[in-house]
């Protein structure tokens, strides 16, 4: 089994949230300052444990196929197949065995390093991995036994023993030895998205089978051949069903702990992974639908309807997506995140379609040779803004107009500044673009005047009313900054400080170092900010024990 | 919906979308050239190929049209405009502007042009393309498939 290129496209698949779970785990431990040392440390020690992980699965997966009937190593392979499984297996195992003793005692023994990242990063990378691989060979050996493609056997014991690691980290690891709660939460997501890309994958698979079984029946002419149409059908039903059930295990039965990992996850897949697919599907059975009413289709309709085997699909699957992660319960700022993902994405669609119903507009005045491009065009654009138009508006309509609470919001500020600035951006270049063709149209001389320029023009349009909106709405709103929290700079000495912490960096904008007070016990962070509110001073040492909260200035 | 701005914004969009909508549809119709002409020659060769009526085609062409030379593109939407023409005795060039337009979705749309010409000869009287630009594609006669 080649693995390099699972697990590139594991890494690949994780990177971005391994980069937000780097910085969220960052940002949540203030005062934690991590040295060069340690990371180096970390990067050697899990980095081996984890190799020596693959080496052993790689190598006793590959000793069992030695023993499989009509097997890769007894039928076939030669004596440097043989060699590799032995080695792996036999180097491997005491190996890991060894470096497993060393790294489990100091995790057990030592509460910094089971909350550190180093260990967190290894045990959720570790897990994915095994996943993935485990269950990409698990769906394929099944799919060899049921007759439909590929052998069973090899697969079938990839499978299991990389399953068997999946399931020693998941069951025996994590609960023995856990990490940190956001560390768990970005694994639990991981896990969740693995069977919800197979799910959905194989989902949409299925359904287009049915529609291209039903348009081979309507046309008359079976597109499919029986033996295909089967062996597709076991295919996808196999990888719905296996990556459902890992989707329902990691999302409703194990439950990734709630917190910034877990809305970041539920965002990202409702948003990007839900509405952008289902709004793209519908944009396009809209659009053959639109081009065939208006005459514009230059083929028959069995032909021309022939898409929306393909777009109904993604639809239905996207839209099943789009509402399972919508009804999550999110906190305040996740809702506001959403709604502000979801409004400047479908803005941004829209614009494009506006833009493009001025570039038919223009094109008009200068009627074709040949060519059916304008009428076109102009469902394009039409098609962007009805479907993208109504969801901007069921996002941003409700926020058009809000009170200050919502006006400093840290998204909505975010939003509008994107929107006035990038916006203008955009514009400027296609100024910039607008006036080169048509300097470099007037040197020349060129007869095709309005055929260069109606496509920046129509472009600066749309980015010109979509910029000057948010302008003048991030205008308005910025007097409110001025209420913004005071600004402090504050040392906190405290028996927990990570509460304290998060209830002082809601109520100021602080930039805080914290240490930990040995053998005190907790205090009530409503306390210490009662006490940095009074103090008024603005860089602060802030000493929290149970019977006094003492607050000193400090001096640079 | 009481903000006079965002009023403002959706009723413009909503009216040039109409306005738009009617002008597009109450022009959509090329323009039509003397059939004698190089231009009207161009015209209709270019409708056949669209059509796929390969016979009237290669009717208006000196050489017989290549299958493969057209057939995947035609069903891209593309345009052509008239930059101009030029006559000279028994040979005409006819340059021209071919936008072709396409997208995996209309949220994607994109377009790009080209200039090229379209070269005819004058065979018996009539107009007749000798050389036109892909995708309208003629090819010699040894390469016919």
């Amino acid at each position: 089994m080649n693995v390099l290129p699972i697990l590139l496209g594991v890494v690949g698949l994780l990177f971005p949230f391994l980069v937000v779970g780097v910085i969220v785990a960052a940002m949540r431990r203030p005062g934690a300052g991590v040295d060069a040392g340690t990371v180096i440390r970390w990067f050697v020690v899990y980095g081996f444990t984890f190799g020596l992980m693959v080496v052993v699965a790689q190598g006793i997966s590959d000793l069992l196929g030695l023993f499989l009937p009509g097997g890769r190593v007894l039928g076939r392979a030669g004596a440097a197949d043989v060699a590799g499984a032995v080695s792996f297996t036999l180097v491997g195992t005491p190996a890991l065995w060894g470096m497993w003793r060393h790294v489990s005692s100091r995790v057990r023994t030592d509460p910094a390093e089971r909350s550190s990242l180093g260990w967190g990063a290894f045990l959720t990378v570790a897990e994915w991995v095994f996943l993935l691989v485990g269950f990409a060979a698990l769906g394929r050996g099944i799919i060899g036994l049921l007759g439909a493609d590929g052998s069973a056997a090899p697969h079938l014991v990839d499978g299991l023993v990389w399953g068997a690691g999946w399931g020693w980290l998941h069951f025996s690891v994590r609960p023995q030895l856990p990490p940190h709660p956001q560390v768990n939460a970005l694994a639990g997501s991981g896990g969740a998205l693995v069977g919800l890309v197979a799910w959905t994958v194989a989902g949409i698979s299925l359904v287009s089978l049915i529609a291209d079984l039903a348009y081979a029946a309507l046309v008359g002419s079976p597109m499919v051949g029986d033996g295909f149409a089967s062996r597709r059908l076991v295919v996808d039903l196999v990888w719905l069903l296996l990556g459902g059930a890992v989707w329902i295990w990691y999302w409703l039965v194990r439950r990734p702990e709630a917190g910034p990992i877990r809305s970041i996850y539920t965002v990202a897949v409702a948003v990007l992974g839900g509405a952008v697919t289902t709004l793209t599907a519908v944009a396009v059975t809209l659009y053959t639908v639109l081009t065939w009413v208006f005459g514009t289709a230059g083929t028959g309709a069995a032909t021309h309807f022939r898409t929306l085997a393909d777009t109904v699909p993604v639809a239905l699957i996207g839209a099943i997506v789009w509402r399972l992660h919508w009804q999550e319960p999110l906190g305040p700022e996740g809702v506001r995140a959403r709604r502000y993902l979801l409004a400047g994405i479908a803005l941004v669609a829209a614009a494009t379609g506006l833009g493009v119903v001025v570039s038919a507009l223009l094109s008009t005045l200068e009627p074709p040779l040949a060519g059916r491009g304008s009428v076109e065009v102009f469902l394009a654009g039409v098609t962007a803004l009805v479907v993208a138009g109504p969801v901007w508006l069921n996002q941003w309509a409700p926020v058009a107009t809000v009170g200050p609470d919502d006006t400093a919001a840290r998204s909505r500020r975010i939003y509008l500044t994107l929107l006035a600035g990038v916006g203008g951006l955009v514009g400027l270049v296609t100024l910039i673009v607008l006036v080169f063709r048509l300097t470099e149209a007037l040197v020349e001389g060129t007869s095709n005047l309005i055929g260069q320029l109606r496509g920046p023009v129509g472009v600066l349009t749309a980015t010109l009313a979509v910029a000057s909106y948010h302008l003048v709405l991030w205008r308005r709103e910025r007097p409110a900054e001025a209420a913004r929290p005071r600004r402090i700079s504050l040392v906190l000495v405290a028996a927990e400080p990570g509460a304290i912490a998060g209830e002082l960096e809601s109520r100021f904008d602080v930039d805080l170092v914290a240490y930990r007070l040995d053998d005190a016990e907790p205090v009530d962070p409503a306390r210490v900010v009662e006490a940095v509110e009074r103090d008024g001073g603005d860089d602060l040492l802030v000493v929290a024990r149970p019977e006094e909260v003492q607050v000193f200035h400090l001096r640079r | 919906m009481r903000d006079r701005t965002l009023q403002l914004l959706v009723g413009g969009t909503l009216l040039l979308v109409v306005v738009s909508g009617v002008v597009v549809a109450t022009r959509r119709q090329p323009v039509e050239f003397d059939p004698g002409s190089p231009e009207g020659t161009v015209q209709e060769f270019v409708e056949a190929v669209l059509e796929g009526d390969v016979d009237r085609a290669e009717e208006l062409a000196t050489q017989p049209l290549c299958d493969f030379g057209f057939d995947p593109f035609v069903r891209e939407d593309f345009q052509i405009s008239l930059i101009d023409s030029e006559i000279r005795g028994d040979r005409a060039e006819v340059r021209v502007l071919i936008t072709t337009f396409g997208g995996e979705s209309p949220f994607e749309r994109y377009e790009s042009s080209y200039e090229d010409r379209f070269l005819l000869v004058r065979v018996d009287g009539d107009w007749k393309v000798d050389s036109s630009p892909w995708p309208f594609g003629l090819c010699p006669e040894e390469n016919t498939p």
